[in-house]
């Protein structure tokens, strides 16, 4: 069984934000107002946060740490969905939702232990440079970032192969310019994640929960 | 026995106070179903939440509510259930309100749901999704009105040998609403000031409390209506179950403070940001000193044997149990949420929400507190509830 997971290199990332803008614009994520940002309304499936690690001012240490949905092998989000709009997809391993059955009771959200869902608090216009392989979101509902499913969905129709370095891969991580992430399976002994993972050091967000993420983080 | 002799009355329901209660309530359901209507064309946006606090002042009322509604009827079962005949003159009314109560809260619900058309989904999808304890709430709600109101049909006709059993039914599921509303926070684990076995208990013990204390408010409300004396002995009764109930809940909550403080993540900042943050004077002030410490002085003061007494004790209480959830609930979202443990998160993303209510969440509130005093005011009218002897 596939099941795809991503490993972030914390070392080369520089805190450009480029996969928070691929993400954006390949998921047509809607662009928050000054209104939105102040009030924490932030719709980011992909976002970059800073984490203190030791030091006192001015000598101080911190990872910048990019953040997306881990796609947990446990995830907290799919049992407390009381409808089943969210769920986990046997083949690949992703945390998907259904969004028209999502009735918007955001329990998702405060169950995810990341943060990393996001409420529609608005109606989603269709603009004519968003994705139309992405289905829209109304208001009212949750979202969340994919794996950009569809890129991997559409690839396995064409028989294209998946995974770093020279398969198909999420935006985030062909958008990002130091190469900090690599994508592929992790039953795959031979891809590019699972000799990083037997290689290198690693540690996930929150493992001491048991959500056993998939996203794997060097430093 | 003296409880056979209680006569039981249909209010007259002809008095201006009467018309005036129904005319202000039913401007409360003008509001609210507006503030409905409205977040249905243009979403929750006027609402106060956010990405990081997502669950607000009506999640903050439901939890309220059904605290109130299963502690009023597991109040109305002391007569039938647990053989105290002296109460069971209260069991009608209780029952009655908590059947509203419950319907008022499942209101709430829909007000707060970001697709209220699609609450069928639960009922359609939710049997096998049981393990969401959202899914389970729904049918043990639904379950919970049905046997009440089985309950309560059984009582008005004074079927004395099926209340009991209709009771006990009630019992267990009151019981078992309340443990499940503590479990929607206290099975989260991402949530530091949640994730507690304990929650479920601490629910119980504030259904209790606030289930008691607006029994004794709308016995004296109620009677003020209809000009009737009321019999001093069953409130001052019920002065001391509250004040029994408020010392345990002293004491669950001290506990509570005390095993966070002392196995804290990442330094008990968690601990610290629920006692010194941005909510922390709701906590202290209208929890801690109103709600607890001030209803215990006045109850175990000579006050406590007075009528007066007992009806400002219960009304302090109410409020410090909202005000317990509302810290409890709020604070819990806005702890932010490390991502790896014991290294704290830097800028934007490290600093709180700071959550306030809104307009148009007030006005869905206000829209079921009328909804629950129009049922309750007809009900006054339509059954026999109220005792006029005790």
């Amino acid at each position: 069984m596939v099941r795809y997971a991503m490993v972030i290199d914390l070392d080369k990332c520089v805190g450009c934000q480029a996969c928070v803008i691929a993400c954006k614009a390949e998921n047509s994520v809607a662009s928050s107002t000054p209104d939105e940002y102040a009030k924490k309304r932030l719709t980011r499936w992909n976002r970059v946060i800073t984490v203190y690690k030791e030091g006192k001012y001015p000598n101080v240490s911190a990872s910048i740490m990019p953040i997306l949905c881990n796609h947990c092998e446990n995830p907290p989000c799919v049992k407390v969905c009381p409808v089943g709009a969210t769920y986990k997809r046997e083949d690949g391993g992703m945390v998907l939702q259904r969004y028209e059955r999502c009735i918007g009771c955001k329990y998702c959200m405060i169950a995810c232990p990341y943060g990393q869902r996001f409420f529609n608090f608005t109606e989603q216009p269709e603009l004519e440079y968003h994705n139309p392989d992405v289905p829209g979101r109304d208001a009212g509902i949750v979202e969340k970032c994919t794996f950009c499913v569809h890129r991997l969905d559409k690839a396995i129709a064409e028989g294209k192969k998946i995974g770093s370095p020279d398969g198909v891969v999420p935006a985030c991580t062909e958008a990002c310019p130091a190469g900090t992430r690599t994508f592929g399976d992790l039953d795959d002994p031979d891809s590019e994640v699972s000799k990083l993972l037997a290689s290198r050091r690693n540690y996930q967000l929150r493992a001491d929960l048991g959500t056993e993420p998939h996203i794997y983080y060097l430093d | 026995m003296a409880y056979k002799n209680i006569e039981y009355n249909k209010i007259e329901g002809k008095s201006i106070v009467y018309y005036g209660l129904i005319i202000l309530f039913g401007l409360f359901i003008v509001t609210g179903v507006f503030e409905f209507f409205k977040t249905l064309q243009t979403g929750q946006v006027d609402l106060g939440v956010s990405d990081r606090v997502p669950w607000g002042m009506p999640i903050v009322m439901i939890e309220f509510l059904k605290g109130i509604s299963a502690g009023l009827l597991l109040f109305s079962t002391l007569g039938y259930v647990f053989g105290k005949n002296e109460y069971r003159s209260i069991s009608r009314i209780a029952a009655f309100l908590a059947i509203v109560v419950l319907i008022g809260a499942m209101a709430m619900i829909l007000g707060e749901l970001g697709k209220p058309l699609r609450f069928i989904n639960v009922f359609i999808y939710g049997p096998a999704y049981l393990n969401s304890v959202f899914a389970l709430n729904s049918f043990l709600y639904s379950g919970f009105i049905v046997v009440a109101i089985a309950y309560l049909w059984s009582i008005l006709g004074e079927r004395t040998q099926l209340a009991r059993y209709l009771g006990t039914a009630c019992i267990v599921l009151s019981v078992a609403v309340i443990a499940a509303g503590g479990s929607i926070f206290g099975f989260m684990i991402g949530r530091e000031l949640w994730y507690s076995p304990f929650l479920p208990v601490l629910f119980i013990t504030g259904a209790l409390v606030s289930g008691v204390s607006m029994l004794i408010l709308i016995l004296i409300a109620t009677t003020k209506l209809e000009s009737k004396p009321i019999d001093e002995k069953i409130i001052t009764g019920f002065g001391k179950y509250l004040l029994s109930f408020l010392l345990i809940l002293a004491f669950f909550a001290l506990i509570e403070a005390f095993t966070r403080m002392y196995g804290n993540e990442g330094g008990g900042e968690g601990l610290k940001f629920f006692l010194t943050g941005p909510y922390s004077s709701v906590f202290w002030v209208v929890y801690v000193l109103l709600g607890i410490a001030i209803p215990i002085g006045i109850l175990l003061s000579g006050a406590g044997k007075k009528l007066y007494g007992v009806v400002a004790a219960s009304f302090l209480a109410m409020i410090g149990i909202l005000a317990e959830k509302y810290t409890l609930i709020i604070t819990g979202q806005d702890l932010v949420q490390q991502q790896v443990a014991g290294r704290a998160i830097m800028g934007f993303e490290g600093m709180p929400a700071v959550y306030s209510v809104s307009a148009a969440e007030l006005s869905i509130i206000l829209g079921v507190i009328g909804g629950i005093g129009i049922l309750y005011l007809v009900g006054l009218r339509m059954f026999k509830l109220l005792p006029s002897r005790t």
